[in-house]
This record gives C-alpha cells, sequence and structure tokens, in this order.
C-alpha cells in the first residue's frame, strides 16, 4: 500500500511514532513529543486512523497487554511512511523560493 | 438505599444535547448508569462538573447491539487518555471524564469526527424504510385478501383508536428519523466545514419538541382508546329476547331448537360505531344445521351507514367483493341488497347490518328484511 496519496497529518505522525512499536495511549504520548507538543491528538482520532491503517496493512497488532493492543508498522508502512516524507521533504525544497524572495 | 432515578433523554442523534444533559444530571447529583431506547437510568452521586462525551459507532450496526461486543482496545484507550466508559446503547457509547481532568477531546479535527457520523445518518435516512415497508406490505396482503380498500374502511370503523395508534405511530416514525436524518445531516456540513460539535447547545427547537411530545401524546391516547374499547367490549351467549338491533333465530321465523352454547353475541364501541357480532348454530332437524353470523352496526349518520353497507359486501365472505350482490325490494328499510342464498346487506337509518346465512331450506331474503323492518322500527 504505497500508491496512496498525501497522508493526513495524523497518519503520518502515528507511524511515525510505530517505528517504536507500542499501544494507542503510547502513541499518543509520542506523538506529542514528536511534535514538540503541537499536535495533541485525541483517542477518538486515533483509533479511527489506528483501524484505517490496520485494514491497509500499513500496521499489523502484534500483541495485547491486558485490554491494551500493540501495534508495529509493517513494511508496507514504512513505504508510505518514506514516500510520504520524500514528498514533504520535496515541498519544502521547492519552498526555499519563498525564502530568496523574501531576502 | 438504593436511589434510582429515570429520565427521558435527547434522541441518539442529539449528541451535544446528550453530552449537556449527562453533565447537567452529575451537576445536580445525578450520575450515569444505564441509557435505555427513551430513559437513562441515574444513581445518587456528589454533584460534581463533569465532562460527558459521546462517541458513535462506525461500523456495523449489529456490532455494538450489547456492551460485551465493544472493542477492549478502544476502550483501553479512552481509558488510558482519562476517559471512563460509562455504557452504549446501539450506536452510542457515552464517556466520562471527571471534574478538573485534562482528558483531551475525541477528536482533534472536526472533519474526522463527520466520517463517524455516517452510519447514524444512514440509519435514519433509511434504516426506518424496511420497517414501514413490512407493515405495509402486510396490511396490503391482508386488504387484498379480505376485501381491499373496504377491508380497511371496516377496520376504521370497528377499531377506529387502533387505526389511530397506528397511524400516530407511523406518522412519528417517520418524522422522528427524517428530523433525525436532516440535524445529523446539518452537523456533519458544519464539521466539515471545520466546526466542531457544540457540547452544550442551548435547546431552542420548542417546534421540534412539540410535534414529537404531541404525536407521543396521541399514540398514548390512541392506546388508551384502543384498550378502553378492549375492556368495555361484552361478550356472551344469545339472549332468549334482546331489544338490540340484531336479530334472533325466531325473529328471522326459522323453526329449529336452539343449541345456545354454539350461540353469541360481541358488542363493542368504537369512536364511529356501536358493533354487535352474532353467530349462532342451530339445529333445524336432525340431519340439517344451520349456521347464522350477523354484524350489526349503529353508526353517526345515515351516510355512514350506506357507506358502511358497500364495505360489508366488499367484504362478504361469499359475495365476490360485492358483485354477486344485487338489490333486493327493501321494504320500510332504506336498501337492501342479498348475494346468492347466503348473505344479505341492509341499511335503514344509521343501522347497517350483514347477515350470513348457511343451511338449507330457510333463505328467504324478503322475510329477513321484515324481520329487520319489525326490529329497527323502533
Amino acid at each position: 500500500m504505497t500508491d496512496q496519496g498525501p497522508m493526513t497529518e495524523a497518519m503520518y505522525y502515528i507511524l511515525l511514532a510505530l517505528l517504536r512499536p507500542g499501544h494507542g495511549y503510547g502513541m499518543m504520548r509520542r506523538i506529542q513529543e514528536l511534535s514538540g507538543g503541537r499536535l495533541v491528538m485525541g483517542p477518538g482520532t486515533l483509533y479511527g486512523v489506528l483501524a484505517r491503517m490496520n485494514r491497509e496493512e500499513l500496521i499489523v497488532l502484534t500483541g495485547e497487554e491486558g485490554r491494551r493492543k500493540n501495534y508495529a508498522i509493517t513494511p508496507a508502512g514504512r513505504s508510505a511512511l518514506l514516500a510520504e516524507y520524500a514528498r514533504l521533504k520535496r515541498m519544502v525544497a521547492d519552498g526555499d523560493i519563498l525564502e530568496e524572495a523574501e531576502r | 438505599m438504593n436511589r434510582r432515578r429515570y429520565r427521558f433523554h435527547p434522541g441518539d442523534y442529539e449528541l451535544g444535547e446528550n453530552e449537556k444533559f449527562y453533565g447537567d444530571m452529575e451537576a445536580q447529583g445525578w450520575r450515569l448508569v444505564s441509557r435505555g431506547a427513551f430513559l437513562s437510568r441515574f444513581a445518587p452521586a456528589e454533584p460534581s462538573a463533569a465532562r460527558y462525551r459521546v462517541e458513535v459507532a462506525e461500523e456495523n450496526y449489529y456490532a455494538y447491539l450489547s456492551d460485551e461486543d465493544m472493542d477492549d482496545g478502544r476502550l483501553a484507550v479512552f481509558a488510558d487518555c482519562g476517559w471512563e466508559f460509562v455504557t452504549g446503547r446501539r450506536l452510542l457509547r457515552i464517556f466520562r471524564a471527571p471534574a478538573g481532568s485534562d482528558a483531551p477531546e475525541f477528536y482533534m479535527d472536526p472533519r474526522q469526527q463527520a466520517a463517524t457520523l455516517k452510519t447514524l445518518h444512514r440509519q435514519h435516512l433509511i434504516g426506518w424504510i424496511p420497517t414501514l415497508f413490512t407493515l405495509l406490505f402486510s396490511l396490503f396482503l391482508q386488504s387484498r385478501r379480505l376485501g381491499g380498500l373496504a377491508y380497511f374502511h371496516r377496520a376504521w370503523v370497528e377499531e377506529t383508536a387502533l387505526c389511530l395508534l397506528l397511524l400516530a405511530a407511523v406518522a412519528w416514525l417517520v418524522y422522528v428519523n427524517l428530523h433525525a436524518a436532516w440535524h445529523v445531516g446539518r452537523v456533519i456540513r458544519r464539521m466539515k466545514r471545520g466546526q466542531p460539535l457544540d457540547h452544550s447547545p442551548r435547546s431552542r427547537r420548542h417546534v421540534h419538541r412539540a410535534v414529537c411530545w404531541g404525536l407521543a401524546g396521541a399514540m398514548v391516547l390512541c392506546g388508551l382508546l384502543a384498550a378502553a374499547q378492549r375492556m368495555e367490549a361484552r361478550a356472551g351467549e344469545l339472549p332468549l329476547l334482546t331489544t338490540e338491533p340484531y336479530l334472533l333465530p325466531g325473529e328471522l321465523g326459522l323453526p329449529g331448537e336452539r343449541t345456545l352454547k354454539e350461540g353469541s353475541v360481541t358488542h363493542s364501541r368504537s369512536l364511529l360505531a356501536d358493533c354487535w357480532d352474532v353467530y349462532e348454530k342451530m339445529s333445524a332437524s336432525q340431519e340439517n344445521t344451520v349456521w347464522i353470523w350477523q354484524d350489526v352496526y349503529l353508526l353517526g349518520t345515515e351516510r355512514a351507514a350506506v357507506s358502511m353497507a358497500q364495505s360489508l359486501m366488499g367484504t362478504a365472505t361469499f359475495g365476490d367483493r360485492g358483485r354477486s350482490f344485487h338489490p333486493i325490494d327493501p321494504g320500510e328499510l332504506d336498501m337492501a341488497w342479498a348475494a346468492g342464498e347466503l348473505e344479505l346487506v341492509a341499511v335503514k337509518g344509521r343501522l347497517a347490518a350483514h347477515i350470513t346465512y348457511i343451511g338449507d331450506g330457510f333463505w328467504d331474503p324478503v322475510a329477513i328484511c321484515r324481520a329487520l323492518e319489525e326490529k329497527w322500527a323502533g
């Protein structure tokens, strides 16, 4: 599943957080950490996106700790994340002309 | 003391209204315990400013009919975030966070929440159609079997309150669901524009509430009237003498030995008519048994009686939906029709009667008309 269009912000950060496998609440804290506190993801958003990415095989359920479910990124998810990262980098690079114009 | 309180809650589609309702109840010292179809149950608690949030299931509606089917993983995430799962019913799951908690809102973007409301929207938009279709189709089949529109007219006259109850229930089903679909659709459109759900809306929909309560009141009233009609209906054996407007076998001029154990009369009163349903089986001789059924109505107007006579012919068991009936000399009656050697329909003033006779040798519709004339003369 690497041919999808641009990712949503929530998908991007969840995949980033899952570079280190973990459960839902851990992911939420990690996302807040990764975004420097900018992004506080609600449980509804998180679970909705997890369910969708699980269906699309970007992530996989690896086990359960009590009621908590642990997830990990799949090779397809990693490819999609890398593709999105590359797309974002290109977009940022394309935006360099803005800085030149501002000078 | 195990005190509890029940309150009518807002509809499933009123998400913000439900959240505010449960928050207000807790502020008054009543904490939500469970949610039913129309009522929520509360237990006493310390008054506090708790937050309530409603999550709508996106998935298959039937997967969430019971709490046991709830996804543990999802509940764990909500619990870790500080949201306690309180109860769920159908598509709704209700969470609570204590006062002062830093539990985050469920959705960081209203557009994501909008996607979760599609199932709820679809349920209200089309979910009620199979129920209505089944009801109408079964009524249609029943009417086809028993006489078409005439069947509905008889049902309307005999069971007016029950028919009104059915009509009010259908109106309520259609109105409530279409209103809910419109309401959820409007919320979805607002969310798609980036406007978050209003968690404590001010109730301004007085017209909608008035319509709902009006329809509910009509259903209760009609239900009570229908129950009263049932309770008031009197059933008993045929008397030897009567002043009521049906005929006794002796008044028909029929010989034979009365077998009272197999004769009965039921009198009921609907909103439109007094109805007598009479049956008697009698032995005319050892070889010959006669069965007589009479449906007699005292209606509000003469016109209603004529109209009822048409419907009686339309639903007559052996009258081929009225086609076998032909006019006969009514004498002092207003009108009379007979079908074959089995059935007779007669009208005089506000009275209408349908008499079915099965047996050999005694069928004389004119004689029956004369007996009715005498009986209805007063």
